[in-house]
């Protein structure tokens, strides 16, 4: 698979004909978004957000809001461990976005060399990115934190169309992780502040 | 009903019945006096014994001076005092700590009084605080799995607590007091004829607040006390037919206050109460038919009653309810022939009928066990004998199992034994995995079902009600939980150097199968995970435990031990030659791949640990000196990959040092006083049960009317 890869590479190198090298794709960050923070607790103490998603526009690096929900301007969605794209039966933007889930480093993962079937919409409960734990991320019960898996990458057709790569880096506010020893209240509002690195390539190609 | 009237009728035949473990004691001339009995459920001289086995007696118990299993078993070789593995959710004393043998988690750890087991297992675990050290003989403690002779829970070891059977008249008073306000108090009365003996026993433990951390709210530890009662009887009725009978009641109760969210996200106080009971009877008849054949007949009815309430203590509104409540009934016999061509067949069955009514789980909960063993010892010569042997538990609620065992012991010189034994452990499927029946009907709540709560048909009918709406493909795989099970390897040598010294080693070798974990079987409407338990993970533990033993001039003894362990999870491993495994480095937050060097196996686990220990005794007194160490081991993740693979993920080790003595200045009066934890190490998140530095003095009242009946 890896030499299938690097060749893949090599030949697009050279279809490019393109002798001068191109500059890396930068690499940009977003912090503090926030995914449904908690706003209320349960009876039980169990912390509750609004039930709302946050979206992202991947290509602009900026949360969309208002009526720009409901167009293909963003590509991805955040609420608590709920992560959605803008395609699917779910999408209220009409787009065609989809994704999965690999298993890389954001550096690492240089080609999409999965075939297009692997990427998933959001249709009714068959989410593209699975939102229990173990998938993306992991829940510590007896700590009550939950933290992203390292070496989990989402790989992101974009509503337009084009492709990237994102890892999520924190879920805590400021990207700090709570005390261990601190109250369950505080860690349940500290949390789902998502922190996240990722590359966008605009020319529509699968390589970064 | 037919059951009540079916376990009077038991009860009623076991007060007139009864007895104790012992069964034919072997010909074999031995180097070493003690005798064991839980190793091969018959009495053998510990030199015989082809299994890792150490024996704690009273007067180890009594030169350190301890008050509670837990602190006794901390200082032994290889045995970490450890939570068990579901100490989630609300603990403050409930839930406690238990023993760690050979790396195996104190979910795998029987314990036993008198060959019968304990129950209330809480978070997998039984809380050895339930446990206090007065009136007992000796702790036998066998490492590596023996579900061959006990069935479920001894995969990892089995301890056995035997208590005192009194030789003389005696009254006896003692009362300690130490640092943290510990109290400790008993008083013991015997009575001995030559056919009849008989102990009263109570004892009274309370210890004050723990709080390392007073920076947070609340303790590390809550404030508890406990009371135990126990009585003991054996009657000879004839040189044949023995009676014992065993009973013991005890009650402990805490007070606790935690900091939680209220409805609105601020921070509450909850406050109120913990209470565990448990209360046992037990009787056991054995009957000698000739020097060749014994048979006992064992009734054991034990219950374990456990009650958390806690309220908002602002509001009074109930916070948190939990009750808990567990019998456990059984009829068992065993009889030991000696066959012609030196073998000793032991054979026996027995029966299970354990009830459950408790608010975790929907209505009352029950299960029969039947099962059968057989084993086998046969002593071709002098230095060799083999044991084989199997048990096969069968139940209702989970799937059956054949455990097997094989053990052989050469002794090429008197001062020399070699062993070798192979068995086969398992543990049953515990409450939650079995009964749970947790539906979250809050907003993206999840719901949490225990095998027997669920199935694909079931999970199909909760579809067609709207409450699922996804059916994932590892629903089909949901069925009957099989046993989590262990294969067991040891291998050790036994060599008495000089009649001063003497020198042990064991190379052990555990492979754990199907662990029980939650795994997502369906998706509900708004996508909230459906849970339930499946047989997944594997992992393993090996190491090598080596202990020295010298005497050194008249009045003193020293000895040392050490063990070194090894532990991983057999999936991760995979995962890390596969290069699927990443971390975060700490501070920089950059993934990296792991490799095998990086992980550090099961968390819990120290790669070493180490006890040196001084005795003395001399014309009444007798002090001890302990030193305990306790490498690193990991407590969390940190780093979001569910291992162990950064510094800051693990706890860091310790020494704790333990001084201890006492004098008997006549035949009535004894004083004795101690130092613990002369290093003042603490580690409040880590080890919160764990006292600073703390001194007690304490004294004994006896009177002795006849030394030997």
């Amino acid at each position: 698979m890896g030499l299938l890869a690097l060749v893949t590479v090599g030949m697009v190198a050279c279809d490019k004909d393109d002798p001068a090298v191109q500059a890396p794709l930068e690499v940009k960050t977003f912090a503090n978004l926030p995914g449904d923070t908690t706003v209320s607790f349960s009876p039980t103490g169990r912390p509750l957000g609004a039930n709302r998603y946050t979206y992202f526009s991947l290509r602009e690096n900026k949360i969309i809001t208002g009526a720009d929900t409901l167009t293909n301007k963003w590509d991805i969605a955040f609420q608590q461990f709920y992560i959605k794209v803008n395609g699917g039966t779910n999408a209220t933007g009409g787009g065609n976005a989809a994704a999965f889930l690999a298993n890389n480093t954001l550096e690492g993962y240089t080609v999409v060399a999965e075939a297009d079937t692997t990427f998933k919409q959001d249709n009714g409960a068959s989410f593209a990115i699975n939102p229990a734990p173990g998938g993306w991320y992991s829940y510590n019960s007896s700590t009550f934190l939950a933290l992203p898996i390292p070496g989990k990458i989402i790989v992101v057709r974009t509503a337009d169309n084009k492709y990237a790569k994102l890892e999520i880096t924190s879920l805590y506010k400021n990207a700090v992780l709570p005390a261990a020893s601190a109250s369950p209240v505080e860690k349940a509002r500290l949390q789902f502040f998502y922190h996240f690195r990722f590359v966008v390539q605009p020319n529509g190609t699968k390589q970064f | 009903m037919r059951k009540r009237a079916w376990f009077c009728g038991l009860v009623g035949l076991w007060l007139v019945v009864g007895a104790d473990a012992q069964g034919l004691t072997d010909t074999l001339a031995g180097a070493s006096d003690d005798v064991v009995v839980t190793a091969t459920r018959t009495q053998r001289k510990l030199s015989n014994v082809a299994v890792p086995t150490l024996i704690i007696k009273q007067p180890q118990i009594e030169a350190s001076q301890l008050r509670r299993l837990g602190e006794l078993l901390q200082e032994q070789t290889g045995i970490a005092i450890v939570n068990g593995s579901g100490t989630g959710g609300f603990g403050g004393g409930l839930f406690g700590s238990g023993a760690q043998l050979q790396g195996m988690s104190p979910d795998y750890t029987l314990v036993l009084i008198n060959g019968e087991p304990i129950i209330g297992r809480q978070g997998g675990n039984i809380n050895l605080s339930r446990l206090g050290l007065a009136g007992i003989k000796k702790i036998e403690i066998v490492k590596g799995p023996s579900s061959s002779l006990y069935g479920s829970e001894a995969m990892g070891g089995v301890i056995n607590i035997i208590t005192e059977v009194p030789q003389t008249h005696q009254m006896q008073a003692s009362v300690r007091a130490g640092g943290y306000g510990l109290i400790d108090a008993n008083v013991n009365g015997t009575w001995a004829t030559p056919k009849t003996k008989l102990q009263l026993l109570y004892n009274r433990y309370q210890l004050g607040a723990i709080d390392n951390q007073k920076a947070v709210f609340g303790n590390d530890q809550d404030p508890f006390g406990s009371h135990t009662a126990q009585l003991q009887l054996t009657h000879q009725f004839s040189p044949k037919l023995k009676l014992m009978l065993y009973g013991r009641a005890f009650s402990e109760a805490s007070n606790n206050r935690y900091l939680v969210a209220d409805t609105a996200g601020q921070n509450a106080t909850v406050g109120g109460k913990t209470t565990i009971k448990d209360g046992t009877l037990n009787g056991v008849l054995s009957y000698r038919m000739n020097a060749k054949w014994q048979t006992h007949l064992r009734l054991y009815a034990t219950g374990y009653h456990s009650n958390q309430t806690l309220r908002q203590e602002k509001t009074g509104e109930s916070y948190y309810y939990d009750d808990f409540k567990q019998q456990f009934y059984r009829a068992e016999s065993q009889t030991d022939v000696q066959l012609p061509g030196k073998n000793t067949l032991s054979v026996g069955g027995g029966f299970v009928f354990e009830r459950l009514n408790t608010n975790r789980y929907q209505g009352i909960r029950t299960n029969n066990i039947g099962y059968a063993f057989l084993q086998n010892e046969w002593r071709p010569t002098q230095n060799i004998n083999v044991i084989a042997g199997f048990r096969y538990d069968a139940n209702q609620q989970y799937a059956s199992r054949l455990s097997p065992k094989l053990a052989l012991r050469y002794s090429p010189t008197q001062k020399l034994k070699l062993t070798a034994s192979f068995g086969a452990g398992f543990k049953a499927p515990d409450y939650r995995q079995l009964y749970l029946s947790f539906l979250n009907n809050a907003a993206g709540g999840y719901s949490l079902f225990g095998a027997n709560e669920i199935s694909l048909p079931k999970l199909q009918t909760l579809q067609q009600q709207g409450f699922v709406n996804t059916i994932l493909p590892k629903a089909s795989s949901l069925g009957l939980l099989k046993p989590e099970v262990s294969r067991g390897i040891n291998v050790g040598a036994h060599w008495q150097i000089s009649g001063k010294l003497s020198a042990e080693v064991n190379l052990f070798n555990n492979d754990i199968d199907n662990q029980i974990i939650f795994d997502v079987i369906a998706l509900r409407p708004n996508g909230a995970q459906v849970f339930s338990y499946f047989n997944v993970t594997r992992s393993f533990t090996r190491g090598i435990e080596g202990n020295v033993q010298y005497q050194l001039g008249k009045y003193f003894t020293l000895s040392g031990g050490y063990q070194y362990l090894q532990t991983g999870d057999k999936d991760v491993l995979q995962q890390l030659r596969n290069g699927n495994m990443f971390g975060r480095q700490p501070g920089t937050n950059q993934v990296v791949k792991l490799s095998r060097a990086d992980y550090a196996g099961l968390p819990g686990r120290s790669k070493h640990m180490a006890n040196a220990k001084v005795a003395f005794q001399k014309q009444g007194w007798v002090a001890s000196l302990r030193a305990i160490y306790r490498s690193s081991w990991g407590t969390f993740d940190q780093d979001g990959n569910a291992i162990i693979n950064r510094p800051d993920e693990m706890a860091s080790g310790y020494t704790t040092i333990n001084l201890a003595a006492s004098k008997q200045v006549n035949a009535r009066w004894q004083f004795s006083a101690g130092l613990e934890n002369l290093l003042n190490y603490t580690d409040a998140v880590n080890l919160p049960g764990n006292m600073g530095f703390n001194a007690f003095v304490g004294c004994q009242f006896q009177l002795v009317k006849n030394k030997k009946p």
